[in-house]
């Protein structure tokens, strides 16, 4: 039981640590730089790594906002295995076993996706997450990447999902929504197409 | 990072323990009446039984699991036949018939709604505000394939997950117990139930059973399981 609802955990504990907030329709401001307009009422909360909006539960349906991620870092602080190994290891002068993937603001498009993809089926518990297609988009008129994506964690609950990706001012904005394959997918998908597009990222 | 999120999940199933060993959550009290007799699809039971070690995590053991399986599906049989509810069994589809896969994943969709209603739906655990507090998860439209298939109205969904404490555990809780006065975590039985309207795909009714005790190698016990799972299920 532990080892297949332990994807389904990550995201709720990933959420653990802070309060749902009520995010009723209209415009919301997720930070200093960015805002949405919702047309739906959603449960959200936010720390340093970004947003996470889901209707049903976490391990149901998510809309995550990744905003403005800086080069050389990492999609989520607890992936950077490197600022996060052993202080007494470190002393010891021991390397961590593995290496974080990190973000540079030089990626391609598709490495841009091929970070996406690598540290969300790491967070998920090593599952690999299949790109099902990719094309050319933007993100508030910036260049970018919409990618569809799918997985099916060790809970054996498929789930589909799609983001889109833009650098701006050297940093990485990164929106995607994703769902049970049988349900929440479809349920929410539309509305959440209407946050994507509705994001305004100030520069500077 | 997997031993970490072993202790989440350890937290949350001790969340779930509570003195009551179930809690209700529901929208209707009786089944629609549209037609006469509704008929409920009973779905395989979703069962795991495992041995909770010395170190305080659960490893699946098969033997049991088969066991628990054979004993749930009678004991379900049973508490509907006592209740003279309209009842068929599902059958399982072939793999290549298109329906299969779906099938399949609604029985893993109501295995993971069943966490998020156990996590966010019980006071005191902080919910999903956008909510409302209303009470309303459903696995979709895809269940209207299951009642077109077997005529039926609703279907009941069982998941379950029972663990026993090893030797090597009871050793570490007496000597915890002694030595430093604290209690360890003996091993569970963690389930839900749930009601689904076929038409609509929402979980009518939804019930909680979490306690220490229970033996789902027994039949007996098994049957007093559902019993106590299913209490309440709407008529």
């Amino acid at each position: 039981m532990t080892r297949r609802l332990l994807p389904l955990l990550m995201l709720i504990a990933l959420t653990a640590c802070e309060s749902w907030q009520k995010i009723p329709p209209g415009a919301v401001k997720l930070s200093d730089k960015a805002e949405v307009v919702t047309s739906q009422t959603w449960s959200g909360q936010g720390d340093r790594d970004g947003f996470i909006w889901t209707q049903d539960g976490p391990g149901m349906d998510t809309l995550v906002f990744h905003l403005g991620i800086k080069d050389g870092k990492t999609l989520f602080e607890s992936q950077d295995v490197e600022k996060n190994h052993n202080f007494i290891l470190k002393l010891m002068n021991r390397q961590p076993d593995q290496i974080s993937f990190r973000f540079s603001k030089t990626m391609t498009e598709w490495e841009i996706v091929e970070f996406f993809t690598t540290s969300w089926g790491k967070l998920m518990d090593d599952v690999p997450v299949k790109v099902e297609a990719m094309a050319p988009a933007s993100l508030d008129g910036h260049p970018g990447i919409r990618f569809q994506y799918s997985y099916t964690p060790k809970d054996e609950l498929r789930r589909r999902g799609f983001g889109v990706a833009a650098v701006v001012d050297d940093k990485l904005y990164l929106v995607h929504y994703l769902g049970s394959a049988v349900y929440h997918f479809d349920k929410n998908k539309a509305e959440a197409e209407q946050v994507i597009a509705s994001l305004k990222i100030k520069k500077g | 990072m997997n031993t970490s999120f072993r202790l989440v999940l350890a937290a949350l199933l001790a969340l779930s323990v509570s003195a009551c060993a179930t809690r209700t959550l529901s929208t209707t009290d009786k089944l629609n009446r549209e037609v006469a007799e509704p008929k409920i699809l009973l779905m395989p039971a979703d069962v795991e039984l495992s041995e909770l070690t010395a170190g305080g995590l659960t490893e699946l053991n098969a033997e049991w699991t088969l066991a628990g399986q054979h004993n749930l599906k009678m004991a379900l049989n049973d508490h509907l036949h006592k209740l003279n509810a309209r009842f068929s069994e599902y059958q399982p589809l072939p793999q290549d018939d298109p329906r299969y896969d779906t099938f399949q994943q609604l029985q893993k969709l109501h295995g993971v709604t069943g966490v998020n209603i156990r996590t966010y739906a019980f006071p005191p655990a902080p919910g999903l505000p956008g909510k409302d507090g209303k009470f309303n998860w459903a696995l979709g439209p895809a269940t209207s394939m299951l009642g077109e298939s077997t005529d039926a109205q609703y279907a009941l969904f069982v998941w379950l997950r029972d663990s026993y404490t090893s030797s090597g555990r009871r050793a570490m809780q007496i000597a915890a117990s002694l030595l430093f006065g604290i209690q360890l975590q003996g091993g569970q039985q963690i389930g839900y139930a749930s009601l689904v309207d076929l038409k609509t795909g929402e979980i009518v009714w939804f019930n909680l059973l979490a306690r220490e005790s229970g033996d789902l190698r027994d039949l007996a016990s098994a049957r007093e399981s559902i019993d106590t799972l299913l209490t309440g299920l709407p008529k």
